[in-house]
């Protein structure tokens, strides 16, 4: 398994799907909550993100249902999927430390 | 069918195939849902499909899907190989026909003109020791076989152009002795392409043999000989499988390198020796590695079969 670091819409749609199988359009809009408005991924970028994350195994096909006569997907994370969003909230919580730290050093008032 | 969705079928269009099919109709509902009053797909849609639809093509050709799985291209390749490697025996038994039809096959000296016969016999014994099912003993005589090119360039570095453009055939040898040492075997190879494909591709071998016996240095008939050959080969390992095309790619490999000899000779010339090793092995090497022909680290979809 690769620690490198997650692309932004790779991290959100993980994060989307870990506590609950989602199907595409509930992960769209889910995401757009996550980042607070600020990412809103579109069909190519989901559907190739989850080709992408399927084949890596981080994410499989969990139920499929028909509604008004139109094929509704969901997705869940596998645990492999969960063990690779948990290293990257690690890493990030660690930059995240990192940076506070960092700007407490900081003198006040400006450039040093 | 609103002209919205119409819009947006034509653009799901430009998705690979097998995508498309999978989640073409659920894509559809993710799009209809996000479009609210709209009767035209946006220019943001129209870009973030595009750029997927180009992204999903690129991730095919390498194989970087994951929807082809090295193991059973090898699979392909020790049940095919093997027979296909025959073909290499066709400038030899040229000669031998020279021979007969001069009546003198007896004085044939078959170590000027015919020195690789051995190696070409030992491929016909590990065609038949596959058929037959002894899969351990193939390996064996492929690997005797193989040994048996390294010997003949050493020796007859003039009887064959085994560092330029006859690679492809030593890269098959090497390939086919490999998948029948450590890949899921002919059986495997056998449940993908089906028993028919080793009659297609024996009835390709012995036109294409025919043809270079009777029209060798014939253009139309060498031209000819490689249309049978490339298209009785992908006939054989299935041109509409992924699997079977990048199995195909390996035993056309010969094809592949007599083809980079005449670009060689046209564009370049002479060329030194390093150069000609790295051209006609490394090139078609790397090739196979991009296009998911050889092994490597890349995950099969859990969720899909190979196709």
């Amino acid at each position: 398994m690769t620690d490198a670091a997650l692309r932004e819409p790779t991290f959100l749609i993980l994060t989307a799907l870990a506590a609950r199988p989602q199907h595409g359009y509930g992960i769209l809009l889910d995401v757009e909550e996550i980042s607070g408005g600020r990412v809103k991924l579109r069909a190519g970028t989901l559907y190739t993100a989850l080709d992408r994350m399927t084949a890596d195994g981080w994410v499989r096909v969990d139920r499929e249902q028909v509604v008004d006569g139109r094929l509704r997907r969901y997705y869940r994370l596998t645990d492999e999927g969960a063990a690779r969003l948990e290293v990257e909230v690690r890493r990030m919580r660690a930059h995240t430390r990192a940076a506070e730290r960092r700007l407490r050093l900081r003198p006040a008032g400006g450039t040093a | 069918m609103s002209g919205l969705e119409r819009r947006y079928r034509r653009l799901l269009s430009w998705f690979p195939r097998d995508h498309r099919e999978r989640h073409g109709e659920e894509m559809l509902v993710v799009l209809m849902s996000g479009a609210g009053e709209r009767e035209r797909p946006t220019a943001r849609d129209f870009a973030d499909l595009l750029w997927a639809a180009v992204r999903l093509h690129a991730r095919r050709v390498v194989a970087a899907d994951g929807g082809v799985d090295p193991r059973d291209v090898l699979a392909v390749v020790s049940l095919l190989g093997p027979l296909a490697l025959v073909t290499g025996a066709t400038t030899g038994l040229h000669e031998v026909a020279w021979w007969v039809r001069a009546g003198a096959l007896t004085q044939m000296p078959w170590s000027t003109q015919f020195p690789d016969a051995p190696v070409w016999l030992l491929w016909g014994v590990v065609a038949v020791l596959v058929l037959w099912g002894s899969r351990r003993a193939a390996a064996v005589v492929a690997w005797v076989a193989t040994a048996g090119f390294v010997l003949l360039a050493a020796f007859y570095p003039a009887q064959h152009w085994w560092l330029g453009v006859d690679a492809g055939w030593v890269l098959v040898g090497l390939l086919t002795a490999a998948a029948l040492t450590w890949s899921p075997g002919p059986v495997r190879g056998r449940e993908l392409v089906g028993g028919r494909a080793v009659v297609v591709l024996a009835v390709t071998v012995a036109v294409a043999v025919g043809l270079g016996v009777l029209g060798h240095r014939l253009l139309p008939a060498e031209l000819l000989r490689v249309v049978v050959l490339v298209g009785g080969t992908l006939a054989a390992c299935g041109s509409r499988s992924r699997v079977g095309r990048r199995s195909a790619l390996v035993l056309l490999l010969p094809v592949v390198t007599a083809a980079l000899g005449v670009a060689q000779w046209l564009v370049l010339g002479r060329i030194p020796v390093a150069a000609e090793v790295a051209l006609f092995y490394g090139l078609p090497v790397v090739a196979l590695l991009a296009l998911g022909g050889l092994p490597r680290r890349i995950r099969r979809r859990p969720d899909q079969p190979v196709t």
